[in-house]
């Protein structure tokens, strides 16, 4: 398993390479520079030089490029083109309110979608089931900052019961991630569904009740347990995507996440800042899905058997 | 049964929609909530020292309450900041910052010298200044006065803070101080700075909001958070890039002590979290709101103001000059006669806009601006003999433009240049791509549509406009007499010529028209009634420092 996961961390090497250069070559593609506003409007042209090699703008995109990944390698990010800031803390200090936010709407999404599939899939084809497809639905098509929105005029305005914005106590963590959670609930539910329905006929299962086991258990622990594997895999998906942050959720709660970080570094050409969220975003992605990933093993024997038996063969070669 | 769980079904989801859409509807009458979370203190003490600013001029205002004689003051604020946001507080950091940075580096550094908004100038760290051809000038700096860190100031700051500058041309203050070529401090109180050319400008450069001093040693010991100590009203506390700025009142200030004791400028990308945090009472004031929610606030007479002010800065048309088509004035000419400015004003920001009535390239608050000269009317037949005149055949005319209220404007431009048979194509862009695409030279669009860059200081806003090489010149307009007249106007005081060149130069750009002003957009500012003290500006440069709000 070990070597699984190095092999996994080794693939981020291109991967990085691959992201980077490609954010690095569509912001030198895209018009304007971050000196741009700089320049005082009484600027002279030898100044207006000045700024732009200050920068390093009258150089070539590739040789940016180069620098910058000197300079990463050696760990160090940059430092902002306009704000001066170290990169890596800025990244850092935004990192737990987005993390904050992702587990918190993952908590949301699964608490309500694994038990609403599950009895969608139990009574399958009865009003329950019906109706938790209208309700998916409805989730999967409504647009997140609509979402945001009601929830804010619902709560916020009208019931007085949870602040606008910001990330000042528990009370303003719930709309945000109630919000995030409900759109990430919709697809959870139809996969939790679909995952019980293929299950719930098993053999195994039927065997289990004809020994007297209780319902719930078959349920919750025997189908449920075989059927996590699709779950774990939208769950998984779900979180990693929430890391990236998620710019519509951050923008109309005013929650200071990575992904507002990482969109306003792009508005404002701020290559460096860009290119190094991106970065930052892209490795934790990949460790994300490897965690996922590793908790298959966890959830599914037979697939813990296949690391331990690819372990002894290897012993048994060697 | 089966048709009955159709049946609810269908109801369910009914009902479920009309909540939705329920939920869109505002209520404007909707109280805000009883109580006030905000502590009170019994206001400020009298100093025998004047208020530096603000005062009430042609461009600036103050707006709000009037407290009556020790009246209590709310603690803390929470202010809405408008669209521009806080990515830095860094004099020598790099430039281009938006207005509401202004607002924080007004609170927590001084000038030399303040602007009085007419062309004059009064003194703030500078007491007395002296110069016999403005290239050398000399500030004798004022007694007494501290940094928030408790070290006096001294001309050694000003030295340290220019040179900083000068060593960082695209910083915040490099901008303000690109003409000084050497800077040295005489004695403790006196500074000398020698300029590249006699500039008389200088007293505007050394007024500006970014031309504050820092305090060398706190910078020396400290570079990130050593250039946040400033000689003015208001301390930073706590500061997150993009998000929020935390300020504490600097009880040491060497002038008049605001009334608020803390302050919180608060950015909030949504704008309709915005308006529900000031509905809510969340937030005390807020700088922007949409022109559909603004009307919400201006019904709610008992709970809210708004504060309204006209823009500087006019949204326009400007004509690529180098282009075939565009450099020719008739079909420019035939382009201004048929814009109907109330129609494009109307459609762009609803009712907070006001239209163009002048035929002026300037801005609205500007000195020396020449309200005489005439509009070009809207007249579609004129305006088709123009075009009937010009080389274009019916192509497609590109129109680059950014952000909602020109997108809005673009859109009813497109129509009424259809009526006269002029095609234009609308290509959306983002600010930094359309002005990295309209600078000097370029032949990469035909026309744009965005908002004026005057600034307040005569010479260097007309010099940006429409000296050929300028960064504000969006359109390559270049008219050697309108260099010739600026080359005068850069080294002149009397008031009286400044007039005669600056009004040349609008009526020769005036019959050039490689801009057309269109509207103003009517800024409005949605402020708890019991807040007061603000001093808006119309270049958006707007003075925050004894903005309060009274408490029972």
């Amino acid at each position: 398993m070990i070597r699984y996961i190095i092999k996994r961390l080794l693939y981020l090497i291109p991967v990085i390479l691959c992201v980077s250069f490609l954010i690095f070559a569509l912001m030198d593609l895209t018009p304007g520079t971050v000196v741009d506003s700089m320049i005082p409007s009484d600027a002279t042209p030898e100044m207006v030089e000045e700024i732009y090699a200050q920068y390093d703008l009258d150089k070539p995109m590739v040789y940016r490029y180069a620098k910058y990944m000197l300079q990463f390698v050696q760990g160090d990010l940059g430092k902002s083109d306009i704000s001066g800031e170290n990169i890596l803390r800025m990244y850092l200090d935004r990192l737990p309110n987005t993390l904050l936010l992702a587990v918190s709407s993952l908590f949301v999404a699964a608490v309500l979608a694994i038990p609403m599939g599950i009895r969608a899939a139990r009574h399958a084809g009865t009003l329950t089931d019906n109706l938790t497809t209208v309700a998916t639905l409805v989730g999967m098509s409504m647009p997140s900052f609509w979402l945001g929105l009601l929830l804010l005029f619902l709560f916020s305005f009208k019931l007085r019961l949870f602040p606008a914005s910001g990330n000042d106590g528990f009370l303003s963590y719930i709309l945000p991630a109630v919000c995030n959670g409900l759109t990430m609930m919709a697809g959870t539910t139809r996969q939790t569904r679909a995952a019980m329905l293929e299950i719930l006929h098993a053999d195994f299962l039927r065997t289990a009740r004809s020994k007297g086991v209780p319902e719930k258990r078959v349920i919750w622990k025997h189908a449920l347990g075989n059927a996590m594997i699709p779950i774990l895999t939208t769950l998984g998906s779900n979180l990693s995507s929430s890391l990236a942050g998620s710019v519509v959720i951050e923008s109309v709660f005013a929650w200071p996440g990575v992904g507002r970080l990482t969109a306003e570094a792009i508005m404002s050409r701020d290559v460096k800042l860009a290119c190094g969220a991106v970065i930052m975003t892209t490795i934790l992605y990949v460790i994300m899905q490897l965690i996922v990933d590793l908790a298959y093993a966890f959830v599914d024997p037979r697939i813990k058997a296949r690391y331990i038996r690819t372990r002894k063969t290897r012993r048994k070669a060697a | 049964m089966k048709k009955m769980r159709q049946f609810l079904c269908c109801m369910l989801v009914g009902t479920m929609l009309a909540a939705s859409l329920a939920g869109c509807g505002g209520d404007p009458g909707e109280p805000k909530p009883e109580g006030n979370q905000t502590e009170q203190n019994s206001g400020t003490e009298d100093t025998e020292q004047d208020k530096p600013e603000p005062e009430d001029t042609g461009t600036t205002q103050e707006v709000g309450n009037k407290p009556e004689e020790g009246g209590n003051y709310a603690e803390n604020m929470e202010v809405i900041i408008d669209n521009t946001q806080i990515a830095a507080i860094n004099p020598i950091g790099a430039g281009g910052p938006g207005s509401a940075t202004g607002w924080v580096y007004k609170m927590v550094y001084d000038t030399l010298v303040t602007w009085d908004g007419e062309g004059g100038y009064l003194s703030c760290l500078a007491t007395s200044w002296d110069t016999e051809d403005w290239k050398t000038i000399t500030f004798h700096l004022r007694d007494g006065v501290t940094f928030s860190n408790g070290e006096p100031l001294t001309a050694y700051d000003v030295e340290y803070t220019i040179q900083k500058a000068l060593e960082n041309p695209g910083s915040v203050a490099g901008g303000q101080w690109s003409a000084v070529v050497s800077c040295e401090a005489l004695d403790e109180t006196t500074v000398k700075l020698e300029l590249n050319a006699p500039r008389p400008q200088i007293l505007f450069d050394a007024s500006q909001t970014y031309a504050g001093i820092m305090c060398k040693s706190a910078v020396e010991s400290d570079p990130d958070k050593g250039v946040w100590v400033g000689t003015g009203t208001y301390v930073i506390t706590e500061f997150a890039s993009n998000d929020y700025v935390k300020l504490e009142r600097n009880d040491t200030y060497w002038g008049e002590l605001p009334p608020t004791k803390t302050m919180t400028l608060r950015y909030i990308p949504e704008m309709s979290t915005r308006l529900m945090m000031l509905q809510n009472g969340e937030a005390d004031i807020c700088f922007n709101l949409s022109e559909q929610d603004l009307p919400l606030i201006e019904e709610d007479t008992e709970n809210f103001n708004l504060f309204k002010y006209k823009a500087n800065n006019c949204t326009d048309i400007g004509f690529n000059m180098n282009d075939p088509v565009c450099g020719d004035l008739n079909f420019r000419m035939a382009v201004a006669s048929a814009l109907n400015r109330e129609d494009i004003g109307i459609g762009a920001n609803g009712a907070y806009a006001e239209a163009e009535t002048t035929g002026t390239f300037w801005g609205s608050g500007e000195p020396y601006r020449n309200a005489d000269i005439p509009i070009i009317p809207y007249d579609l037949e004129k305006a088709k003999e123009y075009l009937a005149d010009s080389p274009y055949n019916g192509e497609e005319i590109e129109l680059v433009t950014a952000i909602p209220t020109c997108i809005n404007a673009s859109a009813v431009i497109q129509q009424q240049l259809a009526e006269i048979g002029i095609k234009v194509k609308i290509k959306q862009t983002d600010p930094a791509s359309l002005m990295s695409s309209c600078v000097y030279g370029s032949t990469d669009y035909q026309m744009y549509c965005f908002v004026g860059a005057f600034g307040f200081e005569p010479y260097s806003a007309t010099y940006g406009i429409f000296a050929p090489q300028a960064m504000q010149n969006r359109t390559s307009y270049d008219n050697p007499e309108v260099v010739a007249i600026l080359e005068k106007a850069s080294t002149e005081t009397d008031q009286a010529k400044l007039q005669e060149y600056y009004y040349s130069i609008q009526e020769l750009v005036a019959k050039d028209i490689p801009y057309i002003n269109l509207f103003y957009v009517l800024q409005a500012i949605a402020a708890d009634k019991q807040v007061g003290g603000l001093v808006l500006s119309n270049d958006a440069g707007h003075d925050l420092r004894y903005m309060y709000k009274t408490v029972e």
